[in-house]
C-alpha cells in the first residue's frame, strides 16, 4: 500500500531509470494524495474491509496501518477520488515496477497497467448495466 | 479506560454481518414487509465488504438450460462424496435463478451470447462483469430501507432463557458498546481464515483467498452459546495460483487450462481417471496436485500455454474483476501466461460453508437450534456448493422465516450486558492500566502455528493423525485460557483482539471434530493418515457439536438422509 504524497513515483531513486516509471504513473493517472479534506472521513478510511486506511490522530494525514495485513482488494485505490493510492505487491512476492491504476466511471473501469519498462496497458471493464 | 459509553437500539430483525447474504437477507424482509424495522450490523463497511469486496467474475452456482434442482443436488452430493444435506441444497436450487435475475435487475451486468443466453462457463457457472457486484447489493439494501451500521463489530448474542434476542458489539469508530435487541436475528457472518498458518508468510501475509476480515465470528458467538454446529472438520482447501492465492477456475472452466506436473503429465487423468480426471471431485483436484508435490514431480501449473495473446488479455481482464492483484504480479513479475504455465499450490485450510459444508446445523428454514437465530450463506452448514448465488438464496430463505416467526418483544438481561461489556473491553482496559500481555497478532501466530503443524496444514500436506491432533487439542486450550491477557491500544486493535478470540474458539471445536470423524471423507480437506479409506458404513453420517455450560465441546452425530435416488458417488 502506498500513498502518493509528492510527485514522484514509489521507490525513488531506487532504480537508474526512475524517472521513466514516474513519468509513465503520472501518464497513467497518478494523483497526489490531499487526506480528503473536507469529507467526514477521508474514502480510503471509509472503504477498508479491514479497517487498514486511517487518519494518523497527530498528524492528520492518512496511512495504512499495516502493509502485511492488506489483501490487495483494492476497494481503497477504487474510492481514492484522486487516485494516489497504489497497492505495491510485497518485494518478497514481486519485483516492484509495475502499477495498477483504475479510473472508475458511472458505469466502467479503465484499468492502467504500467509495465515495468514504462509501456502501458488498458483495460475497459464494465461495472455495471447502463443506468 | 472511561467510562463505556453505551448505545442502545432495538429492531424486528437484526442481520449480522452486511455481507453477499446479510445484503440480500435485508431487501427480502423489506420487500416483504416494509414495516418491518431491519437493523445490519457489519464491522466493515457494506460498500466494500467481505467475500465480494473486490468484485466476481462468475456466478458458480445457477442451473443452465437442461439442469434441475434434482440434477444439482446430485451433482453436489457426488462432489461431496455422498454426504450433504439434500434438504438443504435442494432449496437453494429451486432459487437460484430467480435471485440471479432479481441482481441483474439491480444493475449486475452478465454476459451473453448473441441469442441473449447468459455465457456459460461450466456446467453450473454463468460469467459476469461483477466488479461492483457488492456496492450493488449495499444500495440495494439501503434503498430497502435497512439501517446499516457500518463499523460495529458483533461479539456476542443476547440470549433470554435458550431464545437469541439480538447481540452485542462495539463500534470500531466510536468505541461504543452496543446492546441491539431484536424479534429475530440472522447471523450472515461469513466464515473464517487465519485459524491456520497462511500459505505466504511476513509482509504477504494476507495474500490470502478468502477474506482475512472474516474470522469465524459467527461461529464463535454460536458456540458460546450452545448452537449447534456441523461438519467443521469439513475443510476447505482451495486450488489457488502460487504466491497471490487467486481462484484457478477462471483458468480451468474460463480458459480450458490443464493441471500438469513438473514432468509435463497430466497427473488429474493419468491417477484419477476412474473419478473424473480433470473434472473429479473437487477434493481431488486439490488433493492431486498435493500429492504430486509430496512425491516430489512438483512444482505444479495449470497450462496455460495454449493461450494467444488475444486470450491472454481476456485472462487478465476477467482477473479485473474479482482479483486484481495477479494482474500486477504478472506484470511486475513479466510473466506471460501464454509463454509460461501458472504455478498452482494448495491454499491454507479455511472453515466455511459456501463451498465446503462447516457451520450452523440448520433446518431448511434456515433456523439454528437456538430458537430466534437463523443462520445463511458461508456460516451456515450442510450446503455446499453455495457460491454467491446459494449465499442469497439461503439469505432469502432465513428472511422470509424470520419476517414470519418474529413475534416477542425482547428485553436484553442487564447482567449479561454488563458481564459482555466487561469482556469486551478487556484488552483495552489492561492496557490503559499498564498491565503485561499478549499482543493479537503474536497469539494470531501461536495458533496458526499449532493449527498448520498438528491439525492438518500447509505444513504437513493437510495430513493429520490422532497424535497430532492430540497435541493441537491441547495446545489450542492452553491457548484458550490465555485470552484473557490479551492486549489492546484503540478500538482498531481491539477488534483485532476478538478476532483472535474468535478464531481460538472456532479452533476448539474443528480439533475435535477432526479427531471425531476417524476415516477420510474428503481427501486433503480432511486427510486423517490413521484412517485413509472412506468408509460408508460406519461415517455416512454428521459430525456436529455444541459447546457446553462450562466450555467442554460435546460431539453429536446426526443422521444423513437420501431424498435425490441414484448413486451418491455419481453427479
Ligand atoms: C476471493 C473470492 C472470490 C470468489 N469468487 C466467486 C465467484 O466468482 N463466483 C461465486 O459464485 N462465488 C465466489 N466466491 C464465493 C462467494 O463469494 C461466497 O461464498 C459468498 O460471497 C459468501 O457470502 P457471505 O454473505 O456468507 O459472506 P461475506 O459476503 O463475506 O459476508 C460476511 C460479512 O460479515 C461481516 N462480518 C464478519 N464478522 C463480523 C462481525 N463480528 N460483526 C459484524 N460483521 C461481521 C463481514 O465484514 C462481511 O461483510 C468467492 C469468494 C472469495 C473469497
Ligand atoms: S481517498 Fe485518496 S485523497 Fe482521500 S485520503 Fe485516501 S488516498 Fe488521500
Ligand atoms: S487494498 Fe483493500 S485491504 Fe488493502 S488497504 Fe486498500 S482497502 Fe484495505
Amino acid at each position: 500500500m502506498r500513498i502518493n504524497r509528492e510527485k514522484r513515483g514509489p521507490g525513488c531513486g531506487e532504480f537508474a531509470d526512475e524517472a521513466a516509471m514516474d513519468r509513465a504513473l503520472v501518464e497513467a493517472g497518478l494523483g497526489t494524495c490531499n487526506d480528503c479534506r473536507g469529507l467526514d472521513e477521508p474514502r480510503c478510511v471509509e472503504v477498508c474491509p479491514g479497517d487498514l486506511m486511517a487518519v494518523h490522530p497527530e498528524t492528520g494525514a492518512v496511512y495504512c496501518r499495516s502493509d502485511a495485513d492488506c489483501w490487495d482488494c483494492f476497494a481503497c485505490v477504487k474510492a481514492c477520488p484522486r487516485r494516489a493510492i497504489l497497492v505495491r505487491l510485497p518485494y518478497e512476492l514481486a519485483d516492484y515496477r509495475a502499477a495498477l491504476i483504475p479510473r472508475v466511471h458511472k458505469n466502467s473501469i479503465t484499468w492502467s497497467l504500467v509495465k515495468p519498462d514504462g509501456e502501458i496497458e488498458t483495460f475497459e471493464v464494465v461495472t455495471r448495466k447502463e443506468r | 479506560m472511561d467510562e463505556i459509553v453505551r448505545e442502545n437500539l432495538d429492531c424486528d430483525i437484526l442481520i449480522i454481518g452486511g455481507g453477499t447474504t446479510g445484503c440480500m437477507a435485508a431487501v427480502e424482509a423489506l420487500e416483504r414487509e416494509p414495516s418491518l424495522r431491519v437493523i445490519v450490523l457489519e464491522k466493515a463497511h457494506v460498500d466494500r465488504s467481505g467475500c465480494l469486496a473486490a468484485g466476481m467474475n462468475a456466478i458458480n452456482a445457477y442451473l443452465n438450460p437442461g439442469e434441475t434442482p434434482e440434477s444439482f443436488t446430485r451433482y453436489v452430493r457426488a462432489d461431496n462424496r455422498g454426504l450433504i444435506r439434500e434438504d438443504l441444497v435442494l432449496s437453494i436450487a429451486e432459487l437460484l435463478n430467480s435471485t440471479v435475475a432479481r441482481v441483474e435487475s439491480w444493475g449486475l451486468p452478465i454476459l451473453k451470447d448473441a441469442d441473449g443466453n447468459y455465457r456459460r462457463r461450466g456446467r453450473w457457472n454463468i460469467r459476469i462483469n461483477g466488479e461492483s457486484l457488492k456496492p450493488i447489493l449495499a444500495e440495494a439494501a439501503r434503498k430497502a430501507g435497512a439501517r446499516i451500521l457500518n463499523r460495529v463489530v458483533a461479539t456476542n448474542y443476547l440470549v433470554d432463557g435458550g431464545q437469541v434476542i439480538g447481540a452485542m458489539g462495539f463500534g470500531v469508530r466510536d468505541a461504543k458498546f452496543y446492546t441491539i435487541t431484536a424479534k429475530a436475528t440472522i447471523c450472515c457472518t461469513g466464515g473464517a481464515s487465519g485459524i491456520y498458518r497462511p500459505n505466504n508468510p511476513g509482509a504477504a501475509a494476507h495474500k490470502m483467498w478468502y477474506p482475512p476480515f472474516n474470522t469465524g465470528a459467527g461461529y464463535a458467538m454460536g458456540l458460546r452459546a450452545g448452537a449447534e454446529m456441523t461438519s467443521l472438520e469439513m475443510r476447505f482447501i482451495a486450488l489457488r495460483t502460487k504466491d497471490t492465492i487467486c481462484p484457478t477456475g477462471t483458468l480451468a472452466l474460463g480458459f480450458g487450462a490443464k493441471q500438469v506436473n513438473s514432468l509435463g503429465e497430466e497427473f488429474m487423468v493419468k491417477n484419477f481417471a476412474e473419478l473424473g480426471g480433470n473434472g473429479a471431485p473437487t477434493p481431488y483436484r486439490v488433493y492431486g496436485p498435493i500429492r504430486e508435490m509430496q512425491l516430489g514431480r512438483g512444482p505444479v501449473f495449470m497450462d496455460t500455454r495454449h493461450l494467444s495473446a488475444e486470450k491472454a488479455r481476456n485472462l487478465r481482464a476477467a482477473y479485473l474483476d474479482m482479483y486484481p492483484n495477479i494482474v500486477l504480479y504478472w506484470a511486475a513479475n513479466k510473466f506471460n501466461p501464454s509463454r509460461e504455465p501458472v504455478e498452482i499450490c494448495g491454499t491454507e485450510p479455511y472453515i466455511f460453508g459456501g463451498h465446503c459444508q462447516a457451520g450452523y446445523w440448520i433446518d431448511v428454514k434456515r433456523r439454528t437450534t437456538l430458537p430466534g437465530l437463523y443462520a445463511a450463506g458461508d456460516v451456515a452448514g450442510g450446503a455446499p456448493y453455495k457460491f454467491v448465488s446459494g449465499c442469497w438464496a439461503e439469505g432469502i430463505m432465513a428472511a422470509r422465516a424470520a419476517a414470519n416467526e418474529c413475534a416477542k418483544t425482547p428485553r436484553a438481561d442487564s447482567k449479561q450486558v454488563h458481564d459482555e461489556a466487561d469482556r469486551v473491553f478487556r484488552p483495552i482496559r489492561r492496557t490503559a492500566a499498564g498491565c503485561g500481555g499478549i499482543a493479537p497478532s503474536e497469539m494470531e501466530a501461536r495458533l496458526q502455528k499449532v493449527m498448520d503443524e498438528y491439525a492438518g496444514g500447509v505444513k504437513t500436506y493437510y495430513e493429520m493423525n490422532e497424535a497430532s491432533l492430540k497435541v493441537a487439542a491441547e495446545q489450542v486450550e492452553r491457548i484458550h485460557r490465555q485470552v484473557r491477557y490479551l492486549l489492546a491500544n484503540d478500538p482498531h486493535e481491539l477488534m483485532l483482539a476478538h478476532e483472535v478470540i474468535d478464531r481460538v474458539e472456532v479452533s476448539r471445536a474443528l480439533v475435535q471434530h477432526l479427531l471425531y470423524r476417524r476415516e477420510t471423507r474428503w481427501p486433503a480437506y480432511q486427510t486423517r493418515i490413521d484412517h485413509l479409506e472412506l468408509d460408508d458404513i460406519n461415517w455416512l453420517k454428521f459430525v456436529n457439536s455444541r459447546q457446553g455450560p462450562s466450555g467442554e465441546i460435546r460431539i453429536i452425530e446426526r443422521e444423513y438422509e437420501q431424498i435425490v435416488a441414484g448413486d451418491r458417488y455419481r453427479g
